[in-house]
């Protein structure tokens, strides 16, 4: 059993629990820092869209985790980010002061989207999101000058100060090779984010917008603008997002329309639900899962059909069955998704041996003035 | 000067009317209970307040700044908290973060310096850190610090719910029905509490309440309604004497007995 014992209030707004916490993390850091030289070209890729996965999970978790305003369109966000990249670099703007304005131009394309928007509230809100993932596809065909239309775009490989971030590109140091300098640049992003959200989070800020999700009337008594901090939790979302997006870009380096369908914002909504909505964590493990899930049914039906000499045909929508599958056995049997089990788990072993079954149960609400809303 | 002004008051939801041409003002520092039977008004008279409901017709004043107009939002900065009947807690939260949401409009840094958590907003957490503290001492809540809302007893959540309340110092309290659901032991301390935050922190209260005793022992006036308007007004026994209140209680007494055969 372990217990904080805290002498001081700054230990209680710091930004993590006590030091061996911080020592965890620090040690975290460090793998994902040397992971480039543990990992080969092909768990590089994938490390590195792990990165870019958790960051629009970030972004969508402000928004539908923290804000309770949950979004089905948020890869029009991305696309929004990515598009603008490339029309940026195009510009021959470098492509590292590009990442924040197409980050940016996703931001100010959300409050414009949020604004009307936010009259609705709950499963409105939802539909009008989906409205808006539905036709990004149309409006991306729409605008062939810029978005190449059915064909798509090639982005310029990144190089900045003779630095190239390109992830194929052979680096021009010894220790860089392919993809090392964009999977850093990757996690630089993300460390930077998460460090903002978890302030974000311990502030006045943070507390506001939890407020609206928990009870918009309350939060309404005790002084904070509703409407104010919706639109800004949309706009850090569709920034956060967008950046992904932008990283998305230089990732694929050649994409089209079908990058940002609707399923893509379905499936980032998935991520976030499974891996833990309402935690920052929640993003990180849920990016982690649809990432690799591909990965572990391919290793799987290779072992499953050698097994019963199935011979190598492929099952079109399988991964898709299978997060669809998850996702409902989480709803049902864990809600608080992968994240929140963890949580469950480790207050069991730090209560060890008092922890009871009935600690962890869900509490029904008691009666809410409904009426109000 | 009054401290809140109501003038001729009305709202009505379709054909109802649930505020009817009500006057009536809080004295800075007194405790103002508004009785009467379910349906009177007097909740909506507290929405009104606090600006959740628009008024029909009329116009509230504090501290002589007119606040019919004005957004929901304004009115805790102005000095203006209240309770809900039904309790409206972050449920997801802790004890402790519920009572730092409270100090929200006690703020003075943007969402830009709370993103890179500036020496300013540590300073101001710490600050809101140690006025929470002093209100969970206040309200000895200190064994429910870290615990979240969703686990707690009735008891504790209306308990909670003041200590937010208080938490940006207003200068007037609105309690709904503060006592509802609470054992005998858990009112009087919430009577203590009153007097204490009238007494101690000058706080002016407004309240809403069905426990006579407890309304006896804390108020200083007392307002009665019945149908959205006035009944009666004054200090408790008066009120409570007034042939009006009883009749509004209790019927007239004028009415045929009804023969009950069991």
């Amino acid at each position: 059993m372990r217990h904080h014992f805290r002498t001081s209030y700054s230990q209680e707004i710091r930004s993590y629990e006590d030091g061996r916490q911080l020592m965890w993390y620090l040690l975290l850091l460090l793998v994902a820092i040397v992971a480039p030289f543990l990992l080969d070209e092909y768990l590089l890729g994938e490390a590195t869209q792990i990165l870019i996965w958790a960051l629009a999970g970030m972004g969508l978790m402000v928004l539908a985790g923290h804000t309770g305003q949950v979004s089905l369109g948020h890869g029009a966000f991305l696309a929004c980010g990515a598009y603008m990249q490339n029309f940026l670099v195009s510009l021959s703007i470098p492509f590292l002061f590009a990442l924040p304005l197409s980050g940016l131009f996703a931001g100010i394309v959300g409050v414009c989207f949020a604004v009307p928007a936010l009259r609705l509230s709950g499963v409105y809100l939802s539909i009008a999101t989906l409205a808006l993932g539905a036709i990004a596809e149309d409006i991306i065909i729409m605008l062939e000058p810029w978005t190449g239309g059915v064909e798509g775009v090639y982005l310029d490989s990144a190089v900045f100060l003779g630095i190239d971030f390109d992830r194929y590109a052979d680096g021009l140091s010894p220790l860089a090779s392919a993809g090392h300098n964009f999977y850093w640049l990757c996690l630089m992003v993300v460390l930077l984010v998460t460090i903002g959200y978890i302030n974000l989070l311990r502030s006045a800020t943070g507390r506001a917008i939890t407020a609206i999700r928990d009870s918009e009337i309350s939060a309404r008594a005790i002084g904070i603008d509703v409407a104010k901090y919706k639109t800004l939790s949309f706009a850090l979302s569709c920034f956060v997002t967008g950046i992904a997006g932008a990283l998305l870009a230089h990732f694929l380096g050649a994409f089209n329309y079908e990058a940002f369908t609707i399923l893509i914002s379905i499936q980032l909504l998935m991520m976030i639900t499974i891996g833990g909505i309402g935690y920052i964590h929640g993003a990180f493990v849920g990016a982690i899962l649809i990432v690799l899930l591909p990965l572990w049914i391919t290793i799987i039906r290779e072992h499953v059909s050698g097994f019963l000499e199935l011979g190598n045909a492929s099952i079109p929508g399988l991964d898709q069955a299978v997060i669809a599958v998850l996702l409902i056995l989480f709803i049902l049997i864990e809600p608080m998704g992968v994240y929140g089990r963890w949580l469950k788990v480790r207050g069991w072993w730090r209560l060890f041996p008092l922890a009871r079954k009935k600690m962890f149960r869900r509490h029904r609400t008691y009666l809410k003035t409904e009426r109000l809303r | 000067m009054s401290l809140l002004k109501v003038n001729e008051l009305t709202m009505r939801f379709g054909g109802v009317v649930a505020v009817d041409q009500l006057s009536f003002s809080v004295e800075k520092g007194e405790v103002l209970t508004l009785i009467g039977p379910n349906g009177a008004g007097k909740s909506s008279i507290f929405n009104l307040i606090s600006r959740l409901y628009n008024a029909n017709h009329g116009s509230i004043y504090f501290n002589d700044t007119e606040i019919t107009q004005l957004p929901a939002h304004h009115i805790a900065g102005l000095g203006i908290a209240r309770t809900f009947q039904n309790t409206e807690l972050f449920e997801h939260a802790t004890v402790l973060q519920n009572i730092l949401t409270g100090c929200h409009v006690l703020r003075s840094t943007t969402a830009l310096q709370h993103l890179f958590f500036t020496k300013k907003v540590r300073h101001e957490a710490l600050e809101h850190r140690q006025r929470s503290e002093e209100i969970i001492d206040f309200f000895d809540l200190q064994s429910f610090r870290h615990s979240v809302i969703a686990g707690l007893p009735y008891g504790v959540r209306k308990v909670v719910e003041i200590a937010r309340a208080v938490a940006c110092r207003p200068a007037l309290l609105l309690l709904d029905e503060p006592t509802a659901g609470l054992s005998a032991e858990e009112s009087s301390d919430v009577a203590f509490w009153i007097d204490d935050l009238q007494k101690d922190a000058g706080m002016t209260i407004l309240m809403v309440e069905h426990n006579m005793d407890l309304v006896l022992r804390v108020s200083d006036r007392i307002i009665a309604l019945e149908d959205g308007a006035l009944l009666a007004s004054g200090s408790p026994q008066e009120v409570l004497e007034h042939p009006d209140v009883i009749a509004a209680y209790l019927g007239t007494g004028t009415g045929e007995q009804m023969d009950v055969t069991l």
